[in-house]
């Protein structure tokens, strides 16, 4: 097997997604820059909709996309499968395009709880699920880890910058 | 021509417990060529909700909310979704060919 780029694609990953017809809910980083956030991110974190027909097309766009399980360090090569994807945990992935995160829950919330939390964009023809900027706040403010504290002032002043625009 | 960037409320469109609303986040446009961005925003924030938010904050990130570049915020929220995305693509991967020029051999 070819090894991945070193250089990612994140709006191609991004683009590959929605053309597949993969329901999913953009979170993370790139979530938090869709949103208006001044940051930068290097890979794509996604929630995706367990139903057995979406997850086989995400499947099926993973096998397309040479998709392997990146933290494996033995380097065999692992791939994701349906089952993986249908249950509880993250899939960390590493792509033809760029690193993706695959998770099947965010703080034990999956697709349909999250979706009430996310906002519909569409751009350019087409159409971004993306968790929305209080949502992205709380679960940063959970997670306590050094990397979200750094972003969550940046995060806030975008919500009050965005809010002040409404107005 | 139009000098500010665009914006067209349709009015409230029901979706779900959402509104629909149609804005372009373009900046300067000429008239007749908006490019639209429709967001489904479900989640309407008031001030008191971002202030509830802010107070479970820790003060240390409290305080830092004042340092925040407001600047890039406002570039930013110029762009279209996608170029935002694009930016920040690119603007990471420099920085990690900087970071990998920078390492030593053999890191």
């Amino acid at each position: 097997m070819a090894p991945h780029p070193k250089a990612t694609d994140l709006p191609a990953l991004l683009a590959r997604l929605c053309d597949a017809g993969v329901e999913f809910i953009i979170v993370g980083g790139a979530a938090c820059v869709i949103q208006g956030a001044p940051i930068t991110t290097n890979d794509l974190d996604i929630v995706h909709r367990r139903t057995p027909e979406n997850i086989e097309r995400l499947l099926e766009l993973l096998r397309q996309l040479e998709a392997t399980m990146r933290d494996d360090f033995a380097n065999r090569g692992l791939r994701p499968t349906a089952e993986l994807l249908a249950g509880s945990g993250h899939l960390n992935l590493s792509t033809s395009l760029g690193p993706l995160d695959s998770l099947c829950e965010l703080d034990g919330l999956g697709f349909d709880e999250l979706l009430p939390h996310s906002q519909t964009l569409i751009d350019e023809g087409r159409l971004l699920r993306v968790l929305d900027l209080p949502t992205l706040i709380t679960v940063k403010t959970k997670a306590g880890r050094p990397k979200d504290r750094l972003v969550l002032p940046i995060l806030i002043a975008t919500l009050e910058e965005r809010d002040k625009a409404k107005r | 021509m139009r000098n500010g960037p665009a914006v067209a409320k349709v009015g409230l469109e029901r979706m779900g417990n959402g509104v629909l609303e149609v804005s372009s986040h373009r900046g300067p446009c000429r008239s007749g060529v908006i490019a639209f961005v429709v967001a489904v925003d479900v989640s309407n924030v008031s001030p008191a909700e971002i202030a509830a938010l802010v107070a479970n904050l820790d003060p240390e990130v409290r305080d830092a909310i004042d340092d925040v570049d407001r600047t890039l915020i406002a570039l930013s929220l110029q762009q279209s979704p996608w170029d935002r995305l694009r930016s920040a693509s690119r603007m990471a991967q420099t920085l990690v060919r900087i970071r990998d020029g920078a390492a030593p051999e053999g890191h």
